[in-house]
């Protein structure tokens, strides 16, 4: 049978009324947990594996799947209207999402990311449906040094377009790998600057090291002046006028491809996808100063990417049997403990299963997209309380989000205390993004770095002897080259002209 | 700005020096590729290279006083009362998240709302409580019942006796 023919049978799958009915409860859970800050979808779809135990297997997944990218459309509304992402691949969409809100333009900003994520998400689907074992012949030939690279030029586009100094971005995204090398080697099972504590043997949680930075470090910003009551009370229309329609359809366009290419990688995360997208982005911008103030293309991008990867991530997981991040390797859990094993094998010995869950992601988009926009306006209706009440039910948020992440009170005091060191980066102009980009990939660059020197004997030729590897560090290393060439030849620009106005004037 | 800067960068310097003090006591080279000890080594390298850099351009950097127009700009650092309510926040949840095992989540947040509402939130004692009622238990019932998030309870045997 052809594809669309058993994509046919797969919707028809859908329509049963229980597959039906998981699916939109898998839709409302995701975007209800989206929307709450520092719950992700991993930690949601876990909590959520053991009632799924009496369910048939495809409702099951078909149920973990919708709160998988149900989860990504939520996001983006605490994003955008608190500054507080529910999940590392909306900390992007904060950066000019919030900055459009505080000017009264949430509602185009949900609006358009709303768009861009049923874009991304059903090209992402009709990807994985009509392209599935040609990606996983692909995919199977990227090694280590491809994903080092890719993941270094990744973190130079973010590094050099942060606002301010690139100095200090380098040195925030330095400090985010840094505490990623906290924990137990993966490889010798050493501990690492664990000083002898246990709770540090798995490492520092990102999860709520985000959620302090950005959550809490805005609200001592904000704190520090005084509780002001009226900061987000005018968000505008909730659909993009034409400009912003016209202004995102190329990031939406480009979001999908980035989004969808990262998404069949595994062992990339949405965040890179988001981030990624953003970095290109700005670059592509005739104002990149825009960016960081509000440009909506840095809203529509990296939506588009962070829900066209999302869908694009069961490529690997459907034909490969590898999940590509936390939540799909929770998905993949859910499978297992239904008897349903991923892999190479899944098309041929479970084709109903598999294409009833495929059909049920694109309809799952529609549904999203249905209830999205409409029910912006219902979570607008947040925006009524006033800050002076509204900081400290974020602040309550924020520590249940840090806590929820792994059930541990010590991840509150590590929420806090990034928060306050959030609070003092921001007051320097230190940019957050590369610290948490950094933060969030820094294992899988050490990873795939030692990877890489691993396969080659400790050679560093690797990195110059593979094509795609040695286009991506040259592309990192123009990436960061290229401003300071910009800085250095407007400065010398400068100097020129103040000699002669120097020299006019004697 | 500058000084909280040249500060800044010389605390990331000596991180540097600590990090790759720490890195030179784990395994740098295996028989096989890089050990635990050589991801971190080149961060410290780094952290220290880059702190001394920041220091450097901010001394040879010229005096931007003399280009920068002389628009009253917001000072970098909060006053006595903005100090204050950050440290009354950080300190709040650093006691909740000391405390909240004793006392459970709903006793805890039930104190952490209404004391924020109360002293910088500046509302009224009706207000504060109810919002500091819903917050609390409100939200522990929701994200246990229907999150299945499960939320501290109290160890101490009187709060625990209470069911809290």
């Amino acid at each position: 049978m052809d594809t669309l023919t058993l994509l046919f049978h797969g919707t028809q799958a859908v329509f049963q009324p229980l597959n039906f009915l998981f699916l939109i409860l898998g839709c409302v859970l995701g975007q209800a947990i989206g929307v709450l800050p520092g719950i992700g979808s991993a930690a949601a779809i876990a909590l959520l594996i053991p009632v799924t135990l009496n369910l048939s297997p495809t409702a099951s997944v078909i149920m973990l799947a919708g709160i998988f990218y149900g989860t990504n459309y939520g996001g983006t509304i605490t994003s955008v209207l608190m500054n507080t992402p529910g999940e590392s691949a909306s900390v992007v969409t904060a950066i000019d999402g919030y900055q459009m809100a505080k000017k009264g333009r949430g509602g185009p900003a949900l609006g358009i990311a709303a768009i861009g994520s049923f874009i991304g998400g059903t090209v992402g689907t009709l990807g994985l449906a009509f392209g599935a074992q040609w990606f996983s012949d692909t995919a199977l030939k990227i090694g280590a040094s491809e994903y080092f690279a890719l993941m270094i030029f990744a973190v130079a586009l973010v590094t050099v377009l942060a606002t301010g100094s690139p100095v200090k971005a380098l040195l925030m995204g330095v400090l985010g790998l840094l505490i990623g090398t906290i924990g137990i080697d993966p490889d010798l099972g050493i501990p690492r600057f664990t000083f002898g504590q246990i709770k540090l043997y798995d490492g520092i949680n990102f999860i709520a090291i985000v959620i302090g930075f950005f959550g809490l470090g805005e609200i001592l910003v904000n704190i520090e002046r005084k509780v002001q009551d009226t900061i987000y009370t005018q968000v505008g229309s909730v659909l993009p006028n034409k400009q912003d329609l016209r202004d995102s359809a190329a990031p939406i366009a480009r979001g999908t491809l980035i989004g969808f290419v990262l998404g069949i990688i595994p062992g990339a995360t949405s965040a890179i996808a988001s981030f990624l997208s953003y970095g290109v982005e700005v670059n592509r911008a005739k104002d990149p100063s825009r960016f960081g103030k509000g440009a909506i293309e840095g809203v529509a991008g990296p939506e588009t990417a962070n829900n066209s990867f999302v869908n694009a991530n069961f490529i690997p997981l459907f034909t490969l049997g590898i999940p590509g991040t936390a939540s799909i390797a929770m998905i993949m859990s859910g499978m297992m403990s239904n008897g349903i094993v991923p892999g190479p094998f899944l098309f041929r010995d479970n084709p109903d299963f598999v294409w009833t869950v495929i059909a049920s992601m694109l309809i799952g988009q529609v549904i999203l997209l249905v209830f999205n926009l409409p029910m912006v306006r219902i979570w607008v209706l947040l925006l009524k309380i006033p800050y002076s009440i509204l900081f400290v039910l974020i602040l309550e948020f924020t520590l249940i989000g840090a806590y929820a992440v792994s059930y541990d009170t010590f991840n509150m005091y590590v929420m806090t205390i990034s928060g306050f060191f959030g609070y003092l980066f921001k007051k320097m102009d230190f940019p957050a993004t590369p610290f948490v980009l950094t933060l969030v990939i820094g294992p899988l660059i050490e990873k795939n770095l030692r990877k890489s020197l691993e396969i080659s004997s400790g050679e560093f030729a690797i990195f110059y002897q593979r094509p795609m590897t040695l286009i991506l560090l040259l592309g990192a290393a123009f990436t960061i080259i290229w401003p300071v060439f910009k800085w250095l030849k407007m400065r010398l620009k400068n100097q020129k002209e103040s000699s002669r106005s120097m020299n006019g004037g004697a | 700005m500058k000084r909280a800067e040249n500060i800044t960068a010389s605390i990331f310097m000596v991180l540097g020096i600590f990090v790759i003090k720490g890195a030179t006591s784990l395994i740098y080279m295996t028989d096989i590729g890089p050990g635990p000890g050589f991801f971190p080594m080149w961060l410290g390298v780094l952290l220290l290279f880059l702190g001394m850099l920041l220091i450097i351009q901010n001394v040879f950097s010229k005096k931007k006083a003399e280009i920068v127009s002389a628009e009253p700009t917001e000072p970098l650092w909060p006053g006595k009362a903005g100090a204050i309510r950050v440290a009354i926040v950080v300190l709040s949840l650093l006691a909740v998240a000391f405390f909240i095992s004793y006392v459970g989540f709903r006793v805890a947040i039930f104190l952490l709302i209404s004391s924020l509402l109360y002293t910088l939130g500046k509302q009224k004692i009706l207000t504060t409580l109810s919002v500091a009622f819903v917050g609390s238990f409100g939200v522990y019932f929701v994200f246990t019942h229907f999150l299945y998030v499960e939320l501290p309870k109290a160890s101490l045997s009187l709060l625990s006796a209470l069911g809290l």
